[in-house]
């Protein structure tokens, strides 16, 4: 009996890790942790998550919700198929004074560099 | 500062001496509809000579180049001059017949004294006129639009909920305007108006200098997957002039030189575009725990204006003799008449934020309008 759990156990381990990305994470989840970073102004998380290619917008990135309280709601991110898109549902919310500014979440681009998924930018 | 400084005593004592107005030969009649200081000058940085009250009839000799501003004097029976001195006309009774288009323009005197004020870094705010001339740079900004496909007649505004703010600009497109003596600023609202209908995507609350060029904050029923606010409203309306307003939220978490930095990318995308941009200061209460960090702010955007030579409202200075310097009572948004539309007939200008700051705006769509368009276009 024992043994048939570690068995399931092994299997449904070895699954996992044969997702193609090995190692590397799931490209869904970066995005969500990309989003939460950026609306707390974690600015370390940020640039853990940015892609190269959008280095030089990691101010911009970090700074952005800096004026405002922002919360993620409904968050649930799925990757594409094997894309390099990861489509979003929910929003940012951004209470700003005793208004709440809603940002609908879109669909993200994501690229992986040296083994780890980021976020880089909007997809078209 | 001291060639300023000389212009300012050779205007004073113009003034002093009772210079007469040479434009109408019969100066108009009013009275102030409530106790109003008289100032030295157009600008609440010059000296106080006294108070007019209600009801106390004064001659209107000339005006500052807005018009906000009246050189008013009063004599008694014998001809000797009781008072002599600048009033903000929202104080007075305007006469139906003053049409300002008509009235002597002062241009002697600067917008303010800054050699009056105490503080260094305020005395360099004030140093700025109100509305900065605009120069032959525009002129090649203008013409790189039209290149580019851009409106001549189009205007758009740029900033956070100051700018957002429905009643900004917007009220320009309402034809039930009533310009009452600003009859000069007609072909200007005639010409730009339309355009500002609608609002703008590259305006909205808690936007600062960083956000602006962030895909995430732009209005995604209006603009392109990827694209930042300030993009997608100068490929939605390709206008000729773009208000820029930004500090209010910058002054909470951003330095100066970050500041000035941010600006002048926006600034540069502007021309890079044909876009003439016009920059404002912002007006800031002084109970405001950012305080200082918004004047700072303020005097890194002449900084920014004069770098690349573009045109000024300085907002802030213009705002001062406003009651609560034209701020609502959360001290960071401007005051709004109440009026949907332009209405300068009643003296708005003198007591609501919005209100000055749309006349100001349209004072330099004015410029712009003469100077640059119907030059360029003849």
């Amino acid at each position: 009996m024992k043994t048939g759990v570690l068995l399931i156990l092994l299997a449904l381990l070895l699954a996992a890790c044969a997702g193609g990305d090995s190692g590397a994470g799931d490209p869904a989840e970066a995005v969500e942790r990309y989003l939460q970073a950026k609306i707390a102004g974690d600015a370390d998380g940020v640039r853990a998550l940015l892609c190269s290619a959008k280095e030089a917008d990691l101010d911009m990135e970090a700074g952005s919700f800096a004026a405002v309280e922002a919360r993620l709601e409904g968050v649930d991110c799925q990757r594409e198929g094997d894309t390099d898109v990861v489509r979003c549902q929910g929003k940012i919310v951004a209470t700003y004074g005793t208004e709440d500014l809603d940002f609908p979440l879109s669909a993200y681009r994501v690229v992986l560099e040296g083994g780890v998924w980021k976020w880089c930018g909007e997809a078209g | 500062m001291a060639s300023v400084r000389v212009l300012l005593v050779a205007g004073l004592a113009l003034i002093l001496a009772g210079h007469p107005a040479t434009a109408q030969e019969t100066p108009l009649e009013t009275t102030a509809h409530r106790a109003a200081v008289v100032y030295a000058g157009p600008g609440d940085s010059y000296r106080q000579l006294a108070a007019l009250r209600p009801g106390n009839a004064v001659q209107i000799i000339e005006r500052n180049s807005i018009g906000n501003w009246l050189h008013v004097r009063q004599e008694d029976r014998n001809g000797f001059v009781k008072l002599d001195g600048w009033v903000m006309i929202g104080y007075l009774n305007i006469p139906a017949a003053l049409h300002l288009s008509r009235l002597a323009v002062n241009t002697e005197l600067a917008d303010a004294d800054p050699s009056a004020v105490n503080s260094r870094s305020l005395a360099a705010l004030y140093a700025a006129p109100v509305i900065s001339p605009v120069s032959e740079a525009m002129r090649k900004v203008y013409a790189l639009g039209q290149q580019l496909g851009n409106h001549s007649d189009v205007v758009t505004k740029v900033g956070d909920s100051l700018t957002f703010n429905p009643m900004y600009l917007e009220p320009m497109s309402d034809p039930r305007y009533e310009l009452g003596p600003y009859d000069y600023l007609e072909d200007a609202l005639r010409y730009f108006g339309p355009s500002t209908a609608g609002g703008s995507a590259a305006a909205r609350m808690a936007l600062a200098t960083y956000v602006i060029f962030d895909p995430m904050w732009a209005d995604k029923t209006l603009c392109q997957p990827g694209e930042p606010p300030l993009d997608c409203e100068y490929r939605r309306k390709r206008p000729s002039v773009a208000f820029i307003l930004f500090g209010p939220n910058d002054a909470r978490h951003t330095t100066r030189e970050k500041y000035t930095e941010q600006m002048g990318k926006i600034v540069t995308e502007t021309l890079n575009r044909g876009i003439i941009p016009v920059l404002s200061t912002f007006s800031v209460h002084p109970d405001d725990p950012y305080w200082w960090q918004a004047i700072e702010l303020n005097l890194g955007l002449l900084d920014v204006a004069a770098e690349y030579d573009v045109p000024l409202i300085n907002l802030w200075a213009a705002a001062r003799p406003l009651p609560d310097y034209g701020l609502d009572r959360d001290k960071v948004h401007m005051k709004n008449s109440g009026f949907t539309y332009l209405k300068f007939s009643t003296g708005h200008e003198s007591w609501y934020g919005t209100s000055l700051r749309n006349l100001l705006s349209l004072k330099m769509l004015d410029e712009i309008y003469h100077s640059i368009i119907l030059e360029t276009n003849a």
